[in-house]
């Protein structure tokens, strides 16, 4: 499936971005290979969104440079964004137009053949079981409603790069059942999910690799064996980002 | 994995966002004669009754002056010069506050940007938008207008000629506030405070020139003020702005001189063109993504900031005067600011 010629699914060269003076993201180097599941975490206004951010193409480096299955984000940014899907933590939903007007939407953003349209939408609406309020208007919805709309129309296309801010967040226990085996499926199909979660359970359970930003910059990556071993620790998760992030405090 | 690359590089996607457009209004009035037919019913009424109003006025204004043909000569074009200025302004300003809010203020944008699309055809989306929203002004002032003024004329062509005149006039304040928008958005300080201070500062000199201007002139007759007034408008007869090319064209077209018309249409156009142009292409291609991008100003700490501002009572009358809470404060910080010390400023002046 995963041809090993490829290239990275996302790529972070060196990449700076600040606020005024606040340096929220500095000088960040991160590759991730096709087929895998990447867990970012970090505390609050660690760098986590800022870093999403300039991987999406909704903001500009100041240094460095973000390339997405070889596209770079800014000089070939179209073929870049084409490649990916953005689920961020709070939704965006056209509120005057149903569910099923939105995919519709989005599907033919991506330039789905009508068949082919009909056809991941089927199967996306049995799958995240949204089939009773698609038609709708989306003001409506919940939030977990709205999750489950955007995830679907994320995946609509099968991107080779699916980026998700707090995925699990409002959604009932039967979707995130759900939701984890799409992302699984997704990563064996071939495709790439760069996860940012606060929910360390998920990225313990789903992530192949893991890595830890704080202060804007990433103080640890790799398995989570890797990861234990470099906390000097046998336990969970969260021990270690607890450990690692107050080490870099220090 | 899709490769969709190639064919969303190539596929042109304006067409598809004012589809959406369209379909998200459809949705909206079906739900507005469904769910509010009473309020829909109540709005449409007061909006022709303000029709009617404005169309009896400017009726009386040309009956008036159709009986003193030697006035009428002066007055008329005076007339369409001051409607048209008067439009450039208001559109401009409104046309910034929509834009503002639609490309910096609104989610969507930013989402539309994380989807293959490039920032030339969100921009072009939006200035579209605020330029369709603007354009209220066709019917609510444009058209009474025309229809009382064709009452002086028997050239049925008149209409139409009016019609383009006024179509091709307000995309050049539509552009103009456009690059407004995006120079707030630029290089106003994004600090509510900050920005409070610096657009009351600018308020209160301007206040000032003027009381020294109203002071200088002295007398206060009412005619003396018409002819200080009109000398110190009379630079909207400039022949390089363009409410003077709508109004000397209408002018024209009223008289029968239909290449006059003709000509001073295409100028209008030729720069409504350029102008909207101009504002699409520097809005889009200037760190459009970094403005949009940015963090916003939390909207917690922004309800925060509105209910430490109702606790005094002067915060509370600007409030309740003008509806700040209509604002989403994210939506517009700079633009809410203005409106704000606007409002401190009016409130100083009457106690």
């Amino acid at each position: 499936m995963i041809d090993p010629a490829a290239p990275p699914a996302i790529s972070l060269i060196g990449v700076r971005k600040s606020y005024g003076r606040h340096v929220a993201v500095k000088g960040l180097t991160l590759e991730i290979p096709p087929g895998e599941l990447f867990a970012f975490l970090g505390p609050n206004g660690a760098g986590k969104t800022t870093t999403i951010k300039m991987i999406v193409g909704l903001l500009q480096p100041e240094a460095g440079h973000v390339a997405v299955c070889g596209h770079r984000i800014g000089a070939n940014g179209l073929a870049a964004k084409a490649a990916l899907a953005y689920v961020p933590d709070q939704p965006f939903l056209y509120e005057k137009l149903t569910g099923r007007e939105f995919l519709y939407f989005v599907a033919e953003m991506y330039g789905l053949h009508r068949a082919e349209r009909e056809r991941m939408i089927d199967s996306l609406i049995r799958r995240l079981d949204i089939t009773e309020f698609l038609d709708q208007l989306t003001e409506s919805y919940s939030h977990g409603m709205k999750q489950k709309v955007v995830l679907a129309a994320a995946l609509l296309h099968r991107p080779a790069v699916l980026v998700i801010d707090e995925p699990m967040v409002g959604l009932d226990p039967r979707t995130v059942r759900s939701v984890k085996d799409l992302f699984t499926e997704h990563t064996r199909a071939g495709g790439t999910v760069f996860m940012s979660t606060h929910t360390l359970d998920i990225a313990e359970a789903l992530a192949d690799r893991i890595g830890i930003i704080h202060q804007g910059e990433l103080i640890a990556v790799g398995t989570l064996d890797e990861l234990r071993r470099k906390a000097r620790r046998e336990h969970s998760l969260e021990e270690i980002f607890l450990e690692l992030t107050e080490t870099g405090d220090g | 994995m899709a490769d969709t690359a190639g064919v969303v590089a190539s596929a042109p996607r304006l067409g598809l966002l004012l589809r959406v457009r369209a379909r998200t209004v459809y949705n909206r009035v079906g739900q507005a004669i469904s769910d509010a037919p009473i309020r829909l019913a109540a709005a449409v009424f007061l909006v022709s009754l303000i029709w009617l109003g404005l169309y009896g006025l400017f009726r009386l204004v040309f009956m008036q002056l159709s009986r003193t043909p030697l006035e009428a000569t002066v007055a008329i074009p005076m007339i369409f010069n001051f409607f048209f200025v008067a439009m450039l302004a208001l559109l401009a300003f409104s046309n910034a506050i929509i834009a503002y809010g639609a490309l910096f203020g609104r989610s969507e944008a930013s989402y539309l940007l994380t989807l293959p699309l490039s920032p030339l055809d969100v921009v072009s989306l939006k200035y579209l938008e605020s330029l369709v929203l603007a354009s209220w002004s066709v019917v609510l002032l444009g058209l009474p207008l025309m229809f009382a003024m064709a009452e002086t004329t028997d050239q049925p062509i008149f209409y139409v000629l009016f019609l383009a005149f006024f179509l091709a006039f307000i995309p050049i304040p539509a552009s103009l506030g456009m690059l407004l928008a995006w120079g707030v958005a630029r290089f106003f300080p994004r600090r509510l405070t900050k920005a409070a201070t610096i657009t009351a500062a600018i308020m209160l000199v301007f206040t000032i020139a003027s009381a020294l201007r109203a002071l200088r002139i002295g007398d206060t007759a009412a005619e003396v003020w018409l002819r200080s007034f009109l000398n110190r408008m009379g630079f909207v007869q400039s022949a390089l702005l363009p409410n003077n090319w709508a109004a000397a064209g209408i002018d024209h077209a009223v008289h029968g001189k239909f290449s006059e018309a003709a000509r001073y249409l295409g100028v209008t156009l030729a720069n409504a063109f350029f102008l909207s142009w101009l504002a699409v292409t520097i809005v889009s291609n200037t760190s459009i993504r970094r403005m949009i991008g940015r963090p916003r100003v939390d909207q917690a700490e922004s309800v925060r900031r509105r209910r430490r501002l109702a606790e005094r009572p002067a915060g509370s009358f600007a409030i309740s005067m003008l509806r700040c809470d209509w604002w989403p404060p994210r939506t517009c910080e700079p633009f809410f600011a203005i409106r704000r010390s606007g409002v401190s400023l009016l409130f100083c002046l009457v106690y």
